[in-house]
């Protein structure tokens, strides 16, 4: 399920006529006359219903973030000599400042598994897992990466535009923050 | 249905590819490949420079209505350290190669920041709709990374780029 499904939202107007993102191009902006607006979860999502109503509603609008990672693969400081198996790796020098149990260590490209780090000692690197490289022989030096311990991010926001406050629904939490009536939200 | 947007590291005007959830490696080279060939490395005086980077918006699925307010810009702190930088420009919507010499006309990316952002569609306007759908959207954006002598080796900060836009 994507973020922007996690929620579906509806509006009742003061005749009784529901608006909904299926609703006419013209009506779906605008919430003029709006008594109630809803934000009902989708299925299975365990995630709280909103609701707005007693206040005059003007519009609302969704607002999505990208959050790319720069530098999201960091290289070692150096070759680990690795032998075809092996789930012990040697390195070149003391490592212990740079890596730490839990870690994830790997080529880097894509496609390559990731391999998470056991131990750490001042001359090599144990592995999960046998080492299983597609590209380099045997007895080889490596030069290998460390996975980021931050992963691209996507954040939704839902925002209803009242008379006197906006209150921005966050599709990833559930929860909901009100700021002034024309205040800008970026995260 | 609401929009699927993503990012896209671009090889020409409208040809890139997905890096939504992938990585923009600064390199000494000119390709898309996340690799570890082609690093930057110190150079023992002034600075070096990567070949320059282009994103662009792409729209993947398309809104109900329209998409708009396309902005870039990064958390306001460098936490690359000494001697490494970054500069982004708004290009429009004109297509040149990527290149290696220093990037003129740029600015700062971590002075962007959501108060104070790179303008996404200054040329490109907008709104995109439906019938936008599978195609690219917004300007084009140029970064490039630079390293100077005073730069350290070793295991950077990851820094943030956000892409945020408006949907109805």
């Amino acid at each position: 399920m994507r973020v922007q499904e996690v929620y579906q939202w509806s509006a009742e107007m003061a005749d009784g006529s529901v608006v909904t993102e299926d609703s006419p191009v013209s009506v779906r902006e605008g919430l003029t006359d709006c008594v109630r607006f809803s934000l009902t979860p989708a299925d299975g999502v365990p995630f709280p219903r909103h609701e707005i109503s007693g206040v005059r509603m003007i519009r609302r609008f969704c607002r999505g973030f990208h959050k790319h990672v720069f530098n999201r693969k960091t290289e070692l400081p150096g070759k680990l000599f690795w032998k075809d198996g092996a789930d012990v790796m040697e390195t070149t020098d003391d490592w212990r400042d740079v890596l730490a149990p839990g870690d994830f260590i790997g080529k880097g490209v894509d496609g390559e598994a990731w391999y998470e780090v056991v131990t750490v000692d001042a001359d090599r690197v144990a592995i999960s897992r046998p080492y299983a490289g597609r590209s380099k022989p045997a007895g080889m030096f490596c030069r290998m990466m460390k996975a980021p311990s931050e992963a691209p991010v996507f954040i939704y926001l839902h925002c209803v535009v009242c008379d006197l406050f906006r209150v921005w629904f966050n599709y990833g939490t559930g929860a909901a923050t009100i700021t002034g009536p024309d205040e800008e939200l970026y995260l | 249905m609401s929009a699927t947007i993503q990012i896209h590291e671009m090889s020409a005007l409208a040809s890139g590819t997905d890096k939504t959830s992938g990585t923009v490696r600064f390199k000494d080279a000119d390709n898309a490949t996340v690799d570890t060939g082609n690093p930057l490395a110190i150079p023992s005086s002034g600075s070096i420079y990567s070949y320059t980077k282009k994103l662009r918006a792409y729209m993947s699925a398309p809104p109900n209505t329209q998409i708009s307010n396309l902005r870039w810009y990064s958390d306001g702190s460098s936490g690359f350290g000494t001697g490494i930088g970054v500069v982004a420009r708004n290009i429009g919507t004109t297509w040149a190669d990527n290149y290696k010499t220093e990037m003129s006309g740029g600015s700062d990316l971590f002075g962007y920041t959501s108060a104070s952002p790179l303008d996404g569609d200054a040329v490109d306007a907008g709104p995109f709709v439906p019938a936008d759908d599978d195609s690219y959207i917004g300007d084009l954006i140029e970064l490039q990374m630079s390293v100077a002598s005073t730069a350290t080796s070793g295991t950077l900060t990851a820094e943030t780029l956000t892409l945020a836009y408006d949907e109805i």
